[in-house]
């Protein structure tokens, strides 16, 4: 065998290299506390933090939380934007660190399953687009409550009653198009149905925003607009969030569901999307967390609920990045419209009840 | 599983242990030991994914599993989506990597060595980064090189999609060359030239000896690397995932994954693992079982003077075609994430009000989820190249030094892995482990087990054959001069067998800091690795900050391949 000049202390070295980032730690929670605070929080010296104390969480609860130490979140409700925001202004708020995934809530839901059926739950809060899981978790007791201070504040028609899952923030969805493409982009959705376009359209199998998006929409306007749609070219992703990507590109014209903070924080980023609500009824949905009856760090769970839910930490979402509250008294974000006379429609009751049949006729109208 | 359940891999595990008894004390030792970890880490969740496809909610053995899963037309049509991207896949890197094997190793092709060395790095390269690349460039209606084209040829529509079967195949196919090119061009390297000027001599003309003499020679590494690209593309999941499933397509991967989510069928996702594990399997032993004996530079004594092809007026359109399939493998894509790393946005023309120059990376380093992806990356393959080099030491020494009776069976099982990858691995690895009594499910533990299962067959591969190489005598004389066999191979065996170690450490290095294919079955949520969160931004649309990490991760890896040819020379066997 040849033998080539290599140093032998390389392999040493190698070796030593190893147990450096052993010594680190990998499973260790990654702290963001070198992250500096939000662009725009600094820019318009948003943040609330003048405001009292967060979330007039219980001195012992903080107490008990800050003994823990760490707080992980598995975000399939949230956008990128949100639980970067939430981390950084929960440390920055009680020195906490956040470790977070964000997937869809497909993903998510299934993520959790397998961390149940192994026994070794390693996720504190969950946030999902998906009521239907929430409520079966809660019949089946993986979720718990989180003692929220000011439940009586949310918005009557987004409130769960007695339920551990809690919304946390309003999704109006709309139809996404690139601006720069677009100008005159239909107003109805069964002028959206009849255009000749490409389209993205989000997997309902995967997608919890897409599932209960594409749940309204069949009861609002029935099987045909579907029909329709499928009539053209759709790709489908599995995460509403992934088409933002193809519209900015232009490989296609309109993507379903279109996620109104998505589009805000890609245009505060210079792109050229925008949304545009169909008249027939803009389809709405709560994005909804709560804690983990199992968690690993239950206080620090608690905290971190309450925090998302509390005003000060609702007023920056919307303030910084564009995320609609679900608080009475807390106003739209800058720039959005304002939806409250708008014809919201939300999910149907048995919505639980037909996801195999939703699932299956979205794949063979429109993904065959 | 059911609580109390058997241990299915317990009786095969036994009967190893029995079989690989004799010899000395450190024989059995070793044996033993060796052994126990092949259990471990192959037999035991082989067993259990093959448990799992038959066992039913009740706890049942049948083929209930089994006739759900041919009952349901898209796993089948998965299962045939598969075949057919491996086929279409290997034929293309064929194409691709014959002439060009021939080009550098016969003709007087210019920059011959730049064009070896430059394929190597596509090993350092991931598909499924590539398959971003190449979504941006390629879009049907937005796609860099889409725009350009239809313009210049004035076209409405473009003429091809990257999104489906095609795009795949054209991906895979620029990745997967090197398989083939890089095994052939040593094969005619090393062939004896006297055999193809003896030919020559008789009267044959250059087509003759090409069909009748060089063909026959170089068939073995030919065949080799064609497998190697029909059963990385048979379980490739990445590129797939983002050419495929947009349309429609799935394959095996893709639709395990599918089979994985809410509400999770784990009994289908094995029973779609089993026959694509004998597929694999078949393949391999035929081809061991074909050419597994012959070596290509099968005529002793010192290869002839070989004459070089003049190309003559050739040269430049065969150079000029070499470096547009090492721009189209590595240039573009790469070139094109690279500067979308440097885009404010994606949606608004190339121009100087939309570039920017470090915001994306700094919004990277920004990211706790992302720094901790990479730590764990770079951990995991690091202690995960150091525990395979280990296992294969103990099972090349037990092949080439040891006394044990049945040590023949170690190669087969080093080199199972080789079929029991991606998806496969997976699954498997989440039966047997995540589960009760493990738990590892969601643990940096787990990947380090599969990692180093991805690792073993390579560093066995690499290990052993420099073991051959050295002979015994050295050893022997160690051992007659009163050091104990562990002595030797500390002190004796692995020193003389650095450069082995190094150029498989560095390989496995470039290939587990990468992976993607098992790590997205075992990933949940908290055990991060740099390929999951990167595919993930792309799920997001985060393309700028997903080119910055795509640059960053190449860099690294780019940087180890070529650390690893500036060290070893044309020894950092690829």
């Amino acid at each position: 065998m040849p033998h080539a000049a290599v140093r032998p202390r390389l392999l040493a070295l190698l070796a030593a290299l190893a147990l450096l980032l052993v010594a680190c730690g990998g499973d260790q929670p990654a702290s963001d506390a070198d992250q500096p605070a939000d662009d725009a929080a600094a820019a318009d010296g948003a943040g609330g933090t003048e405001a009292a104390p967060a979330a007039a969480a219980g001195d012992d609860l903080v107490a008990a939380a800050q003994e823990e130490g760490a707080v992980n979140l598995s975000g399939g409700g949230h956008t990128r934007d949100q639980v970067e925001l939430l981390a950084s202004a929960f440390e920055e708020e009680y020195g906490i660190p956040v470790t977070y995934n964000r997937e869809e809530s497909g993903a998510i839901v299934q993520q959790v399953e397998a961390q149940l059926s192994a026994g070794a739950l390693q996720t504190d809060v969950v946030s999902l687009n998906d009521a239907l899981t929430f409520e079966r978790w809660a019949e089946q007791g993986v979720t718990t409550g989180s003692e929220l201070p000011n439940r009586d504040q949310i918005l009557e028609a987004l409130a769960t009653g007695d339920a551990p899952h809690v919304p946390f923030t309003l999704l109006a969805l709309g139809v996404s198009y690139n601006g720069a493409r677009i100008t005159d982009p239909p107003q109805t959705w069964s002028d959206l149905a009849a255009t000749d376009a490409v389209f993205a359209h989000a997997d309902p199998g995967s997608s919890g925003a897409a599932f209960t998006f594409v749940g309204i929409l069949s009861d609002l306007l029935g099987e045909e607009f579907y029909e329709q749609l499928g009539q053209h070219q759709v790709l489908t992703t599995d995460s509403a969030l992934a088409m933002t990507q193809l519209v900015a590109t232009g490989e296609v014209d309109y993507a379903l569901p279109g996620v109104e903070s998505e589009v805000f924080n890609a245009q505060r980023s210079g792109e050229p999307l925008e949304i545009v609500y169909p008249e027939e009824g803009i389809p709405s949905l709560a994005g909804l967390i709560a804690p983990l009856a199992e968690a690993p760090n239950p206080n620090a769970a608690k905290l971190l609920v309450q925090y998302q839910l509390s005003e000060e930490f609702q007023t920056r979402m919307a303030q910084e990045i564009g995320s609609r509250s679900v608080l009475q008294g807390v106003p739209a974000p800058e720039g959005m419209p304002d939806l409250s006379d708008a014809n919201l429609v939300t999910a149907p009751e048995d919505l639980g009840d037909r996801r195999e049949e939703l699932t299956a006729m979205f794949s063979e109208l429109v993904a065959p | 599983m059911g609580a109390g359940a058997e241990d299915p891999a317990g009786p095969a595990a036994g009967g190893l242990v029995a079989r690989l008894r004799g010899g000395t004390r450190f024989d059995r030792i070793a044996a033993l030991l060796w052994a126990l970890l092949a259990a471990a880490l192959i037999l035991y969740p082989l067993a259990w994914l093959f448990r799992e496809s038959v066992v039913d909610d009740l706890g049942g053995v049948g083929l209930g599993n089994y006739a759900e899963a041919l009952g349901r037309p898209e796993l089948l049509r998965a299962g045939l989506n598969s075949i057919w991207i491996a086929g279409a896949s290997t034929i293309g890197a064929l194409l691709l990597g014959l002439p060009m094997a021939y080009l550098v190793s016969r003709t007087d092709l210019p920059g011959r060595r730049m064009i070896r060395s430059v394929s190597v790095l596509t090993f350092a390269a991931p598909s499924y980064i590539a398959a971003l690349g190449w979504i941006l460039l390629l879009g049907p209606r937005g796609g860099l090189l889409t725009t350009w084209l239809r313009d210049l040829l004035g076209l409405e529509r473009a003429p091809f999609t990257i999104f489906g079967p095609w795009g795949i195949v054209f991906v895979l196919a620029l990745f997967s060359y090197p398989l083939v090119f890089l095994p052939t061009a040593s094969a005619l390297d090393n062939m004896d030239a006297g055999l193809e000027q003896a030919a020559a001599n008789l009267g044959a003309g250059r087509i003759t000896v090409l069909r009748r003499i060089t063909l026959p020679l170089i068939t073995p590494a030919v065949f080799a690397g064609s497998l190697l690209v029909f059963v990385n593309a048979f379980m490739v999941f990445g590129p797939v995932a983002l050419l495929g499933s947009p349309v429609g397509f799935d394959t095996i991967p893709t639709a395990m994954l599918n089979l994985m989510r809410f509400p999770p069928r784990i009994d289908l996702a094995a029973v779609m693992g089993v026959p694509a594990l004998a597929v694999l399997a078949v393949l391999l032993y035929l081809q061991r079982r074909a050419f597994g004996r012959r070596s290509y530079s099968i005529v002793g004594g010192k290869p002839g003077q070989r004459s070089t092809v003049r190309l003559g007026a050739w040269r430049w359109p065969a150079l000029a075609g070499c470096l547009a399939v090492l721009a189209l493998s590595l240039g573009l894509p790469f070139g094109v994430l690279l500067l979308t790393s440097f885009r404010r946005a994606i949606g608004l023309p190339l121009g100087p009000d939309n570039l920017v120059l470090a915001d994306n990376y700094v919004r990277l380093l920004a990211q706790p989820d992302i720094i901790a992806s990479f730590r764990n990356s770079l951990l995991l393959a690091l202690c995960a190249v150091i525990a395979s080099i280990l296992v294969a030491l103990l099972a090349a020494w037990l092949v080439e030094r040891g006394r044990a009776r049945a040590r023949a069976l170690v190669p087969p099982t080093m080199l199972t892995p080789l079929a029991f990858q991606g998806a496969i691995l997976g699954i498997a690895l989440v039966i047997a482990y995540a589960r009760p009594p493990f738990r590892l499910g969601g643990s940096l533990t787990i990947l380090f087990l599969a990692y180093v299962i991805l690792a073993v067959p390579l560093s066995f591969s690499y290990i052993q054959a420099g073991m051959k190489q050295l002979g015994p005598e050295v050893e022997e004389a160690s051992r007659s001069l009163g050091a104990s066999w562990p002595q030797t191979l500390r002190r004796i065996t692995v020193p003389l067998l650095r450069g082995s170690i190094l150029s498989v450490g560095l390989l496995n290095f470039v290939l587990l800091f990468r992976e993607l294919e098992t790590s997205i079955f075992l990933y949940t949520g908290t055990n991060k690795v740099a390929a999951v969160v990167l595919y993930n931004l792309a799920s997001e649309s985060l393309f700028q900050l997903m080119g910055a990490f795509s640059v960053v991760l190449l860099a690294i890896n780019i940087g180890v391949v070529m650390l690893g040819q500036r060290l070893l020379g044309r020894d950092f066997r690829t």
